[in-house]
């Protein structure tokens, strides 16, 4: 790499330092490249040097330093925004030590040669299996510190990336979180400082070690994050390393950024709590909303968010490499299952497909799925609202509906009237009126009134594995005395 | 049809309205269920477990999407010589204080487990016999009222 004495100094520079400077160079290349008001720079303006045919020849290599000044600019501003977490980091008792160092390295440019290799190989190459593999080369033949420098130099790609191990893309974007955070803070967007405050706040989790269970509070693991739109997240519960079961779970219409720490984050977590213990310890969920997902009951019926949202699930779980023995389950509820379907149809092909009061899985029979290896399971309240989605699918696909019907609504026939399906205890399965139209039901096996609970359990046994979950109506509720 | 012939029913419907009326319940405040939940499972431990005091008790936040409305769980976690015996013996104390046992799942190979509920809370024993352990988790539903200072940092 050619000597950069820009690089050299940067690493005493601080983050204020690296702003001026920044904003000198904005300055600088404003005036070589006036917009507004080419007549205000008399001196370096293009407008003079086109005025002036013998000052021609400057005009290219004015240009390639108006370029150059845009382009150290956005860089220093880079540093200057990692540079800047480096202190705050250092008062967060749950981050790892390496992370500060790790971020000061990546301030002053010490990963940048590697970090331009890894963008140059990422590429060159189409997204899947190949490119994963690849990725996850290049980490491994870094040295532990290094590979953490590249991760936080470049968190907008590594955040994200599949191939990349987990701890250094949990690094990467609880960093994007807090700069996300201190963003919002410059431009005084309080509400989104405390939605991003929280998404920092380490959660307690249970684990299971050497036969007990023990709690502590860990920093967030993401897989993903981005705050733009409705906004993007993955988070994982559980050590994604070493579990031998895995659960990704999908929230359905109405999440975004902004409902997921206390709906599908929470959720996720209830559910881990469960599975974590079910398995001994070795499981973990990860809570998936890595698309936009439909906010309205309206755009709930249309098939595009789940069209775009499934090959986006189904190259997420790629991108996690996780071993052939590792049992894998999709839980999608409502929407989410239908984005889970859509994954399978993609060619995901997970251990276990759940589907949770779901309005269809985007098919009219199991083996449209071809998942023929793909075990099938469903759970909904006999008195479930979503149970009309369904019916009105069919309806337009039988030409019911007339000018209602198109073909962009409708996501299939009910997972649990399809073959091959296995419907599971919800806890209603003796309820004397086994229909009905309940939108409080519709959450009710996650959030709305916490009566959640066997249909919490189920999904967990279904994830873990240690034994048959509940099927729908032989749940044993008469005396039993052993 | 003349008015005295709609007098039956019409009692008939202001009796059974009123039955209804009778019979709802104001419900409890989230400190209420919180207080009735711990202790139903303070006594499901020293009935069905001999009073084995748990190596860990933590409070978790339980999911309630309903304004104005919070739900939290508290987990046991317990060691016990015979895991299968405490989810019987808890079962059958469930039962005698009349919950409503929504799964009894209690002769499971691996992991014997029954769950039960009443109006304000859920309330579930797992046991695993292979490490000798047994989990007592209690959750409310969603309860409206003030959170009790005690479960005022639980996250």
């Amino acid at each position: 790499m050619a000597y950069d004495p820009l690089v050299s100094m940067l690493w005493l520079a601080d983050a204020p330092s690296m702003r001026a400077l920044a904003a000198r160079l904005d300055d600088v290349s404003g005036g070589l490249a006036p917009r507004v008001a080419p007549g205000l720079s008399p001196v370096f303006g293009l407008d003079q040097v086109s005025r002036h045919p013998e000052l021609a020849h400057y005009a290219e290599r004015l240009r390639s330093l108006r370029h150059w000044c845009e382009a150290t600019a956005a860089d220093l501003r880079r540093r200057a925004s990692i540079a800047e977490q480096a202190d705050a980091v250092s008062l967060d008792p749950v981050e790892p030590t390496a992370v500060r160092a790790a971020l000061v390295a990546a301030a002053s440019g010490t990963a940048d040669a590697a970090l331009a290799d890894l963008r140059q190989l990422v590429a060159a190459r189409e997204a899947g299996f190949d490119r994963d593999a690849a990725v996850a080369g290049f980490f491994a033949g870094l040295p532990p510190d290094t590979a953490l420098a590249v991760a936080l130099a470049g968190a907008d790609l590594v955040g994200p990336l599949g191939g990349v191990p987990y701890g250094l893309r949990y690094a990467a974007n609880r960093l994007l979180v807090r700069q996300a955070r201190a963003e919002a803070r410059t431009l005084w967007l309080t509400d989104r400082v405390t939605l991003f405050s929280r998404l920092l706040e380490p959660r307690e989790v249970r684990t299971v070690r050497d036969g007990r269970v023990v709690s502590e509070k860990a920093p967030r693991q993401f897989l993903l994050f981005d705050a733009s739109g409705q906004g993007r997240v993955a988070e994982v519960f559980g050590d994604l390393d070493t579990a031998t079961s895995v659960a990704v779970t999908v929230p359905g219409t109405g999440n975004n950024l902004e409902t997921y720490t206390d709906g599908p984050g929470a959720n996720a977590r209830a559910l881990h709590d469960f599975a974590e213990r079910f398995s001994g310890g070795r499981s973990a969920t990860i809570a998936w909303m890595g698309c936009d997902l439909p906010q309205s009951l309206t755009q709930a019926t249309w098939t595009s968010y789940a069209e775009a949202g499934g090959p986006m699930l189904r190259d997420f779980v790629t991108g996690l490499r996780l071993g052939a023995d590792v049992r894998t389950t999709l839980v999608g509820h409502s929407y989410g299952s239908t984005v889970t379907g859509h994954a399978v149809s993609a060619g995901l092909r997970p251990g276990n497909l759940v589907a949770v009061a779901s309005p269809g899985w985007g098919v009219y029979s199991a083996e449209a799925l071809h998942a023929p290896g793909t075990r099938l399971y469903a759970l909904r309240h006999p008195h479930d609202v979503i149970s009309v989605a369904p019916v009105l699918s069919l309806a337009s696909k039988a030409g019911l509906l007339g000018l209602l019907a198109t073909p962009w609504a409708g996501h299939g026939q009910d997972p649990i009237l399809l073959g091959g399906v296995t419907r599971l205890a919800t806890g209603t399965d003796t309820d004397l009126v086994q229909l009905g139209v309940d939108a409080h039901a519709h959450g009710d096996y996650f959030t709305t009134t916490g009566q959640s609970k066997i249909a919490t359990k189920n999904m967990a046994h279904v994830v873990a594995g240690d034994q048959g979950p509940m099927p729908f109506g032989i749940a044993r509720s008469e005396p039993n005395e052993g | 049809m003349k008015a005295k012939e709609f007098a039956p029913l019409v009692a008939v419907v202001m009796i059974l309205s009123q039955g209804c009326l009778m019979t709802e319940n104001e419900p409890p405040t989230l400190a209420d269920g919180l207080r009735l939940m711990v202790a139903a499972m303070d006594e499901a431990v020293a009935v069905g477990l001999d009073g084995a005091v748990p190596y860990m008790k933590t409070k978790s936040p339980w999911q309630c999407d309903q304004a104005q409305k919070r739900s939290f769980s508290y987990s046991y976690d317990i060691k016990s010589k015979d895991p299968r015996a405490a989810v019987k013996a808890v079962r059958t104390h469930w039962r005698s204080r009349g919950y409503r046992v929504q799964e009894d799942n209690s002769d499971a190979p691996a992991h014997p487990e029954v769950y039960a509920d009443v109006a304000a809370f859920e309330l579930s024993i797992v046991g695993f016999p292979e490490r000798e352990e047994v989990w007592v988790h209690g959750n409310t539903v969603c309860l409206p009222g003030e959170v009790p200072e005690e479960w005022r940092d639980v996250r």
